[in-house]
């Protein structure tokens, strides 16, 4: 008998399979918003046709002057598998279109008779997405920037999120906010945006009409994420950064460098908490932590020297010897922080299509996909 | 006429309606990464009943957050917007009658969402190969670090394993000649993130099904999804390693974290030649530093330290060029902006009375989506849920109780309703009327 694996792995197995949005047609007129530009990408990995109208300044970014076959490295991920349009055949394709990305900002499209007002009047089913800092939807701020782009970084920043990342104690400028190292706010953007249009597809399929749907890189992500919001609303503070200690639960849930390598340690809720001291070989500092926390809301630095001792004797033990202890006990999770290049060697992402070796010119690894669905799985689209 | 005086039309009509209305979601999840997803389902209109085993359920509602100083009237605040718009069962399905219950309620479903470790729930007789026997139209999501198939797929995941497992650690923070530290991202968004990319496959699959009445099961992993956004892996195969970022963009010629004269932090990333050139006009020796971010940052900086945080902003505004503050927690909570555009909401919630919410992820015009009401206690809705989805009367429910197979809340704090309640005088409780 096949064992649960091998038949899920079987069950995943994407060849000679449909795609979920198959006869769905996009048309994504992005300017230089990666975040538009992703909720294409989504759309399309999950088998939607998408046509872009390039913006050749889009496809020129990149970092250090890297260029494959003429594009830059996010373009190269975030074009594939759409098909290239010119302006001049937007009109003639509007009426099979259902879905139309709009990342050029509030505006510009109805500057050039293709706003939302005047579309929603010639094809009423037409489902509008905007992209862009601070919205569509009508707002002070909304108009006061609506001929400025969007940004990831600028994203990152308004969301409060880089606020919450880096060492605030290293000398300047290594102390200022850092972003998190992938374009996080436009990740997010895209994933609503994609998540926007296709609910917006599932209520036309049932009323006939279209709708218009407005994402704001400058906000997304502390909508999705309640920390920005909650913290803020029953501290009546804004939370202090902190590199290791978890900012929310004052715990270990960090990263520490074991005696070889660094280490991604979860311990979440309390048992997890004891263990990791078992582990450690420190049982003892349970209880004071669990003191020290409780101090916390007065001085918030009671944790700090009991941090220093922890991460001290962590600097001790290595890495895979912390992994072997924690899996004898069965809690809390620990792993190795794995550099991108174990990261990319590792079998398990290539079986899954999560990191896949393309040929343009010369062999390449990419992005794949994350949608790993038994009926429709998600297509890797070709880059050249 | 005005162009947001024109889409005001659109958004002024908001019917009570939501895209998702009439779809059934049973969760059967914990912490983050698995709830998220039904979370945002429930805000599109989806009927989501969170399955909990009593009295304690989902046990990330205990996590003793900021001290214990994150809970609100009983109950942590981040919980009660996680798990908003949702149902709340206490089902204890490892007996056997419980069990039999939950299989029709998942006859009844269209979506099954679990985040359990990998084969766990097939063990119990609730895994994608077991239930698609009772309902061949289920959409069934497993959510974990790995997946469920592939060599890794049985090791153990939070969001930070997920980070340290992707490699996104290692494209943040500074490189190790700079600094010897390694950050985790912060706020877990190695659930966030791959919760809401997973909302689409669900979507997608529903509209799949809709065409062939055929139902599937979704895999997610946590690493595969941040992995997603990894231009990293592209740039090392053609040119060797890109540097970790610190506070710059590495795919904009000019960008960065900068200290105004006023002491605020602001961000500014140039991403085009012409955001570049508009900015190389006001700062002086900009052109001449392309090419080393660290040059680059000094002359920024030099320009940035000589005026306000306003000033700076101001002129992002003139040249076009995306530049903001780095907002703190509280920034946020306060930004006009976002309660004038609904992000920041002001509810009255039933039973917890007034609270601040976060907005729905996206406007959409005439619907009404957004937090309708936040979290409640583990089988808070017993009576209602079982009525409305299998006609079941409070006596029998009560039966239910009585055997152990129904459960409620343990009173702890996580876990509770606010001081004050009284069972007899809740309507929504006894299963006599809805939310909302």
């Amino acid at each position: 008998m096949m064992d649960r694996e091998a038949i899920l792995r079987e069950l995943f197995r994407p060849e000679g399979k449909p795609a979920a949005l198959e006869g769905v047609k996009v048309l994504e007129i992005c300017g230089v918003n990666f975040g538009c530009m992703i909720a294409g990408s989504l759309l399309a990995e999950l088998g939607a046709e998408v046509h872009t109208v390039p913006d050749e300044r889009a496809v020129k970014i990149t970092a250090d002057e890297v260029y494959i076959e003429g594009v830059g490295v996010p373009y190269f991920v975030e074009g594939r598998g759409k098909k290239r349009v010119e302006w001049r055949d937007v009109e003639s394709l509007l009426p099979q279109v259902d879905v139309l990305l709009d990342g050029l900002g509030p505006g510009k499209l109805a500057e050039r008779g293709l706003g939302y007002p005047d579309l929603a009047k010639r094809y009423p089913q037409l489902i509008y997405v905007a992209v862009s800092p601070f919205g569509h939807y009508p707002t002070a701020k909304a108009r006061e920037y609506a001929d400025v782009p969007d940004s990831d970084l600028t994203g990152q920043a308004y969301n409060g999120y880089m606020a919450m990342l880096g060492n605030p104690s290293l000398p300047e400028p290594y102390s200022y906010p850092i972003r998190a190292g992938i374009w996080l706010a436009w990740a997010f953007a895209g994933a609503a945006a994609a998540m926007g249009a296709l609910s917006a597809y599932w209520q036309r399929m049932k009323t006939g009409r279209g709708t218009f749907v407005d994402v704001a890189t400058n906000d997304v992500l502390s909508v999705d994420h309640p920390y920005q919001i909650g913290a803020a609303f029953v501290l009546g503070v804004a939370r202090r950064r902190s590199p290791t200690i978890d900012a929310n639960l004052y715990v270990t849930y960090t990263t520490a460098r074991a005696k070889d390598r660094f280490v991604a340690i979860a311990s979440v809720i309390w048992p997890e908490i004891e263990a990791f001291f078992e582990i450690i070989g420190r049982p003892e500092l349970a209880e004071k932590w669990r003191d020290a926390m409780a101090q916390v809301e007065k001085n918030p630095d009671a944790i700090k020297p009991l941090e220093k001792e922890v991460f001290a004797v962590v600097r001790e033990i290595p890495a895979e010897e912390l992994i072997r202890r924690s899996r004898e006990k069965g809690k809390p999770p620990i792993a190795v922080v794995k550099t991108l290049e174990e990261v990319a060697s590792q079998e398990h992402w290539r079986q899954r299509r999560a990191i896949v070796e393309v040929n343009c010119g010369k062999k390449l690894l990419s992005p794949g996909t994350p949608y790993a669905m038994s009926e429709t799985p998600g297509r890797v689209n070709p880059p050249c | 006429m005005d162009y947001f005086r024109s889409l005001q039309s659109f958004f002024g009509a908001t019917a009570n309606s939501r895209p998702l209305e009439g779809i059934k979601v049973v969760e059967f999840s914990h912490y983050i990464l698995g709830p998220n997803l039904p979370r945002l389902l429930a805000q599109l209109g989806a009927e989501v009943v969170k399955v909990e085993p009593p009295p304690r359920g989902d046990r990330w509602k205990y996590a003793p957050m900021w001290g214990g100083k994150g809970f609100y009237k009983g109950m942590r605040i981040d919980y009660l917007y996680l798990n908003a718009n949702k149902y709340f069962l206490g089902l204890d399905f490892r007996k056997e009658e419980g069990y039999r219950l939950l299989i029709e309620l998942v006859k009844k479903a269209d979506v099954f969402v679990e985040n359990m470790e990998p084969g766990t729930l097939d063990r119990y007789g609730l895994g994608y190969l077991q239930l698609r026997e009772v309902n061949p139209r289920l959409i069934y999501v497993s959510a974990s670090g790995y997946g469920q198939f592939g060599p890794l797929h049985r090791l153990p995941s939070y969001d930070i394993i997920g980070q340290a497992e992707s490699g996104i650690m290692d494209t943040t923070g500074w490189e190790e000649n700079e600094v010897d530290e390694l950050y985790r991202l912060p706020d877990y968004p190695g659930d966030w993130l791959p919760s809401t990319m997973a909302v689409s496959a669900v979507l997608a699959a529903l509209i799949y099904r809709e065409r062939t009445g055929r139902g599937q099961y979704i895999d997610l992993s946590q690493a595969a999804s941040l992995q997603r956004f990894m231009y990293h892996f592209v740039y090392m195969s053609a040119s060797g390693r890109l540097k970790r970022s610190g506070f710059f963009d590495p795919f904009a010629p000019v960008s960065g974290v900068f200290k105004t004269r006023d002491g605020k932090y602001v961000a500014i990333a140039a991403m085009t030649e012409g955001q570049v050139k508009a900015l190389a006009g006001e700062v002086v020796g900009l052109v001449e530093a392309l090419g080393d971010r660290w040059r680059v940052f000094r002359v920024v900086q030099e320009w940035a330290s000589g005026k306000t945080l306003e000033e700076v902003l101001e002129a992002g505004r003139r040249l076009k060029v995306p530049i903001q503050p780095v907002m703190t927690d509280i920034d946020v909570l306060r930004d006009p902006w976002r309660w004038e555009r609904g992000s920041v909401v002001r509810i009255n919630d039933r039973l917890y009375g007034e609270i601040v919410v976060p907005g729905p992820l996206f406007k959409m015009a005439g619907a009404d989506i957004g937090v309708r009401w936040v979290a409640r206690p583990v089988g808070y809705h017993n009576k209602l849920v079982l009525k409305k989805w299998l006609g079941y009367s409070p006596e029998e429910v009560d039966g239910l109780v009585q055997r152990d197979v129904l459960g409620y809340w343990d009173g702890q704090p996580g876990n509770m309703p606010p001081p004050g309640w009284k069972a007899e005088e809740d309507p929504v409780y006894q299963g006599e009327r809805d939310e909302v």
